[in-house]
């Protein structure tokens, strides 16, 4: 505490402002709470969960128990450093400050709001620092690809490989109509007369043409479609386009008609079973017996990927399985753990969320708690206006009534600006430059809003970095222009 | 090497401090020897001085133990000798018929012309609600006003918020300081640009010259009325500011603190090495006319001097007002008589109002009567006299005569 202590004379007497936003003890504080997160996040990690379940790790922190203490305790760090930092007030005390240090001061505050509501990170770090020391990287990639080009070969379930899967050639892929309200899949191959289908081409097809189509055979292994359980780079959902689902097609072709391949890939994929402590009872030449059927591939057999292994052994002890749950899971939690990275819209929120912070913060330390309260009262009175008027746009169907208010938005929160520079009272252009700023992150969304109305293709597909650019133009806006209105407005003699 | 002038000034200073020392007036001394120091602006000096007061702090010691220590202070200061940032004199604040007004209220304030110079000390007086604080807060920039000029000369270009922080304004209620004093005092001298150990220095420096070294260490709420309006003058004094201004600094304050804190105004903005401009508003009138340069009697919001009858901007110095010989004898008197025993006592003398505010007789006579005439008709009762004073040159008068 001692050493603490002079820390915090040394920063008084030489960076006033450093001091003043105590930045040396909150960083400190936050740091060791990074460092806490971390070291919870580390012994997070359970290497029998890890084989059991799926983990998004985006979503594992806020999922724990642990995240409603790690709220609290954000919510505490920040009420407690703002008490702190409010005790003394240089710009409010009309001490020399320059645009640049009030800038500062707001850059600072950001930084802290950012860093104290990122908990998450550093647990999210803290559990893949272990679980990747348990779960090593080696042949990861392979065993991805391996595992994604065998998968159809391993499916016990023989809906998948039924033709209606069938995506290429064309004119798949086709979608099951029923006739009546019967919507059982299950029950697709045998009661014919009750459905039909729909192909690509929006023609109608009988199940005999179907069946024709694909040359009479109900069940193969090219049919194969299920995306369900594949596992892709960073485990996000890949939609597959006719390109795509062609080249698939002709891979699946091109192993199932090499049998040394298919062969070589069958034995290395009970390799990687063992290597991964997969329990399995496979045999490539057998499993190569029943897959090698040119030129169709019939699905004849089946590999049970059941987890109940003692009951599936006990009955046939010569039943061929694989404990297909636990090698998908490991192979898609150690994928997640080696093509983690936080994405760019959770970084965009976080932003967002701190940048909000850090404008009502300083808003209140650059005016006085009257014009602030004016502020929050009047915004809260303004939002309820402004929502029975949308409403009412809305309602009477109103032509082009989204566009129509986003613009009445922007027009208000231009007026904001334009409230500040013309009212004469002192307390009146405080509340407009507070509305101005606190509405002005909201006019990327605002100009997005009116782009998407139009389809303009450019924003729709960078939306994601349309917002993050937006923030940091936000502030440097924040500190080239709306640093010098506060200074001038806090000059300002009251009417 | 400092100029002659200046050696001259630390001479004549030295040996006033001497003497006050010789004749016992210690505190007095010390207090003018702390104004020397703060002259230097020097961390050597400070430093010295801080160790005299702690160590009289650890082991209280006798006069002349304590002069020996004053001493080697006194070679000190001489050998690094006074500073002269800024020179007395230097119009700083200039307005021309300045008036406000505040929406449907019928108060109005103004024509208000006066000038402000460096070193000048301004006594603003006059009963509640007759805008006082109004002209304090329309001069340190903090209310806007609605005609006439105001022009500040304290070469800070264009920019109001660089001109705010060379006024400073302490309102008759200050905010609580939050978190020990020391710490805030150091905050606001790094603030502008006093850092390190010359911060630290110059800030006990200060504490000690406003007789708060005994009080350093306490919290804001722990303080009487009186230190908390010491501590917010060590705030200000630490801003070196070009012109302070002052609200009713002496409300809640005993006598004695009265006393002492206008003396130490007085030769705070006078200090040789950065004097400043300082406007003082008081309701205690004979305590802020004997320190002020200048004294402005507002009533109902309008500028007076002579029997109400100026409605003009005049400021009368403290000189003019002694040299108004034409005035007539004017006093304030608490006698044991009843009010006819009073006038007939003082009938010869041509009385020619004799007034009664429940407390003291306010006597107002020919301007030919003196005060010695006054003592000699008074000394033929036998009745006791517990307080008389000549208020003639005194703007007590005109809440007498309102």
């Amino acid at each position: 505490m001692g050493f603490f202590h002079k820390i915090n004379q040394w920063a008084l007497t030489r960076y006033p402002q450093i001091w003043n936003l105590r930045l040396i003890p909150v960083l400190a504080i936050i740091l060791l709470c990074h460092l806490f997160h971390f070291v919870v996040g580390y012994f997070s990690y359970n290497k029998q969960d890890f084989g059991n379940n799926t983990r998004v790790i985006d979503e594992m922190f806020f999922s724990s128990s642990f995240f409603s203490f790690s709220f609290l305790l954000s919510g505490v760090i920040f009420v407690f450093w703002l008490n702190r930092m409010f005790r003394n007030n240089a710009f409010k005390s009309y001490y020399p400050l320059s645009h640049r240090q009030l800038a500062g001061q707001f850059l600072a505050v950001f930084l802290i709001a950012a860093l104290n509501i990122s908990y998450y990170s550093s647990y999210t770090w803290g559990y893949l620092q272990n679980a990747k020391h348990h779960n090593v990287s080696t042949n990861i990639e392979e065993d991805v690809k391996l595992y994604n080009q065998m998968l159809f070969l391993l499916q016990d379930n023989k809906d998948s490989y039924f033709f209606e899967n069938r995506v290429y050639p064309s004119p798949f892929p086709i979608n099951k109509q029923y006739n009546n309200n019967d919507q059982d899949n299950s029950s697709a191959n045998t009661e014919e007369s009750s459905y039909y289908y729909i192909g690509s081409d929006d023609k109608r097809y009988t199940v005999a043409q179907i069946e024709a189509l694909t040359g009479g055979y109900k069940f193969s292994y090219l049919n194969y479609r299920s995306d369900y359980r594949e596992i892709t780079p960073n485990n996000s959902y890949y939609d597959y386009d006719k390109e795509d689902w062609r080249n698939i097609f002709e891979e699946r072709s091109k192993l199932l008609n090499d049998s040394v391949l298919l062969l070589q890939n069958m034995k290395a994929f009970i390799a990687l079973c063992e290597r991964r402590n997969i329990d399995h009872k496979l045999d490539a030449n057998t499993w190569l017996q029943w897959v090698n059927h040119p030129p169709f591939f019939p699905f004849e057999y089946s590999i049970s990927r059941n987890t109940d292994l003692n009951d599936a052994l006990s009955k046939n002890p010569k039943s061929y399985f694989v404990d297909f749950d636990t090698l998908y899971t490991i192979l898609y939690n150690t994928n997640s753990l080696y093509t983690y990275h936080i994405e760019l819209w959770v970084l965009c929120v976080y932003l967002y969320i701190a940048l909000g912070l850090s404008v009502l913060v300083m808003s209140y330390r650059w005016t006085s708690k009257k014009v602030w309260s004016y502020s929050v009262i009047g915004s809260m009175l303004l939002a309820l206006i402004l929502g029975v008027l949308t409403a009412m746009i809305g309602m009477n169907g109103f032509s082009n009534s989204g566009k129509t208010i986003t613009l009445l938005y922007l027009a208000i929160i231009a007026g904001f600006l334009l409230l500040h520079f013309a009212h004469p009272k002192k307390l009146y252009a405080g509340v407009a430059l507070n509305w101005f700023i606190w509405s002005l992150p909201f006019v990327p969304a605002l100009i997005f809003s009116l782009f998407e109305i139009g389809n303009d293709s450019f924003m729709r597909h960078n939306e994601v970095n349309y917002f993050f650019t937006s923030i940091w133009l936000y502030v440097l806006a924040f500190c080239l222009v709306i640093v010098p209105l506060y200074r001038k407005w806090m000059a300002a003699p009251e009417d | 090497m400092q100029s002659e002038p200046l050696q001259q000034y630390l001479n004549q200073s030295l040996e006033q401090v001497s003497q006050l020392y010789q004749h016992g007036d210690t505190e007095l001394a010390l207090r003018r020897l702390m104004d020397l120091a703060l002259d230097t602006d020097h961390i050597e000096v400070f430093q010295a001085f801080i160790q005299y007061f702690l160590s009289e702090e650890k082991s209280p010691t006798n006069a002349t133990q304590q002069w020996e220590k004053l001493e080697k202070i006194i070679a000190l200061i001489q050998r690094i000798g006074v500073k002269e940032l800024k020179q007395k004199g230097e119009v700083l604040i200039t307005c021309k018929d300045l008036n406000k007004s505040y929406g449907t209220s019928t108060f109005k304030l103004g024509p208000i012309s006066l000038k402000l110079e460096r070193g000048n000390l301004l006594g603003l007086v006059g009963e509640n609600g007759n805008g006082k604080t109004t002209l304090l807060r329309i001069l340190a920039h903090e209310l806007s006003y609605d005609t006439g000029t105001l022009h500040y000369n304290l070469s800070q270009g264009n920019d109001a918020y660089a001109l705010r922080t060379r006024l400073a304004y302490i309102p008759q209620r200050s905010a609580k300081w939050l978190g020990p004093l020391q710490e805030n005092l150091k905050f606001t001298l790094a603030s502008y640009g006093i850092t390190g150990a010359f911060n630290e220095a110059k800030i006990l420096m200060v504490i000690a010259r406003l007789g708060l070294w005994n009080y350093r260490h306490l919290e804001w709420s722990a303080l009487s009325s009186g230190y908390k309006m010491r501590f917010e003058l060590a705030r200000t004094l630490l801003r070196c500011p070009d012109v302070l201004l002052l609200d009713e600094p002496l409300a809640n304050l005993d006598i004695m603190a009265q006393q002492t804190i206008l003396e130490d105004l007085r030769s705070l903005s006078n200090l040789r090495s950065r004097p400043m401009a300082m406007v003082l508003s008081s309701q205690q009138l004979y305590e802020v006319e004997k320190v002020s340069d200048s004294v402005l009697f507002l009533k109902e919001g309008k500028p007076m001097w002579k029997d109400n009858a100026s409605t003009n901007a005049t400021v009368l110095s403290s000189n003019e007002i002694q040299n108004e010989k034409a005035l007539p004898l004017i006093v304030e008197l608490e006698i044991d008589l009843q009010r006819v025993e009073l006038q007939h006592l003082l009938a010869p003398l041509g009385l020619e109002k004799l007034q009664y505010n429940g407390g003291a007789y306010i006597a107002q006579f020919k301007s030919n009567v003196q005060m010695q005439e006054l003592l000699k008709q008074l000394a033929t009762s036998t009745a006791r006299i517990n307080y008389i004073r000549d208020i003639s040159n005194s703007t007590r008068r005109f809440f007498v005569n309102a």
